[in-house]
C-alpha cells in the first residue's frame, strides 16, 4: 500500500516537474534568435516568424527546385551563378534576410551559396538549418 | 543511526547529483541552436521533434535537478531523471552502435566527437547515484 502510494506521488510530482519546464521551454523558444545560432544558421522556427520575411534562395539541383520549393523562392546554384543571380539581387530588398537552403544539414551548395551573397552585402545573409528536410518536416 | 560523516555523504550525493544536471541544462540552455544540431546528429527524431526537445529537455533537466539537490518533488525528480537517463544511454548505444562521430551533446553541443565508452560509463555511474538516493528515500530517509 506504501509503495502504491509513494508510486502515485511520484507520478504526480513528475507530472508538474513536466509542466512546469514547458513553460520556460515555450518563452526561450519564443525568444530565440537564429541569429545567436552562429555559423551562419538560422532555425526553421526563427525563419517563419522572422519580419520581414526573408527572401528563400533554393540551392539545390534544378530538378528538385523545378518539383517542389518553398514558395516564393529563388533558384540559385553556383554552378549556374550568372544566369539566376540577376533575378535574386532584383528582388532582394535592402536590409532583407536572405535564408538559403539545401538538401540537408549536411549538404555544402547552401553554404557555399550564402557565403557568396554574402559578398554583396545587401542584408544579412543565412542557411536554413536543417534545410528542405526540415521545411518537409514541419 | 546514521553518523554525521554519513548523513554529509548522502546530502553531498544528493546535490553534486541534482547541480550535474543544472549544469548540463544550463549549457543546453544557454546554446539551443547548437543543442538542436546534437540532437540531430543521433538521426533518431525528425527536425520539429528535435528541436522542441531541445528547447524542453534544458528546462526539464534544471528542475528535475533542483527538485534532486533540494528535496522538493523528489521522488518524481528521481524517477525522470533516471528515465532521461535511460533515454540518453539508449540514444549513445544506438549512435555507437550505428558508428557515429557526433558530439554526445550530453552538456550542450558543439563538444567535439564523442567518446562513447567514457559517456556510457558516466551515465552508468550518474544512474547508480539516482539509485542510491531513491533507494535511501525508499527507507524513509
Amino acid at each position: 500500500m506504501a509503495r502504491l502510494a509513494s508510486l502515485r506521488r511520484g507520478v504526480k510530482q513528475a507530472v508538474i516537474l513536466l509542466v512546469a519546464a514547458g513553460l520556460p521551454a515555450v518563452v526561450a523558444s519564443l525568444l530565440f534568435k537564429g541569429e545567436a545560432a552562429g555559423d551562419g544558421e538560422m532555425l526553421l522556427a526563427v525563419a517563419l516568424r522572422h519580419q520581414p520575411p526573408p527572401l528563400w534562395i533554393d540551392a539545390r539541383p534544378a530538378a528538385e527546385y523545378d518539383r517542389e520549393r518553398v514558395p516564393g523562392a529563388l533558384a540559385l546554384r553556383q554552378e549556374e551563378w550568372e544566369t539566376l543571380v540577376p533575378q535574386v539581387l532584383a528582388r532582394w530588398q535592402p536590409e532583407q534576410t536572405a535564408l538559403v537552403y539545401c538538401d540537408s544539414a549536411g549538404s555544402q551548395a547552401s553554404r557555399e551559396v550564402a557565403e557568396r551573397l554574402r559578398e554583396y552585402a545587401l542584408g544579412p545573409v543565412y542557411v536554413l538549418h536543417g534545410g528542405w528536410k526540415a521545411w518537409k518536416q514541419k | 543511526m546514521e553518523t554525521k560523516v554519513m548523513r554529509f555523504f548522502w546530502t553531498a550525493l544528493r546535490f553534486f547529483t541534482g547541480g550535474l544536471f543544472v549544469y548540463a541544462g544550463v549549457l543546453k540552455a544557454r546554446d539551443p541552436a547548437a543543442f538542436v544540431r546534437a540532437v540531430e546528429n543521433y538521426q533518431l527524431l525528425p527536425h520539429a521533434l528535435a528541436l522542441a526537445g531541445a528547447f524542453y529537455l534544458p528546462y526539464l533537466e534544471i528542475f528535475c535537478g533542483l527538485g534532486v539537490a533540494f528535496k522538493r518533488l523528489y521522488e518524481g525528480a528521481l524517477g525522470l531523471l533516471s528515465l532521461l537517463m535511460l533515454v540518453f544511454v539508449a540514444a549513445l548505444l544506438s549512435a555507437w552502435g550505428r558508428g557515429l562521430n557526433i558530439d554526445c551533446g550530453c552538456f550542450g553541443g558543439d563538444g567535439g566527437p564523442a567518446h562513447y565508452g567514457v559517456a556510457l560509463v558516466r551515465d552508468a555511474v550518474i544512474l547508480a547515484a539516482l539509485g542510491l538516493l531513491a533507494w535511501r528515500h525508499a527507507r524513509g530517509k
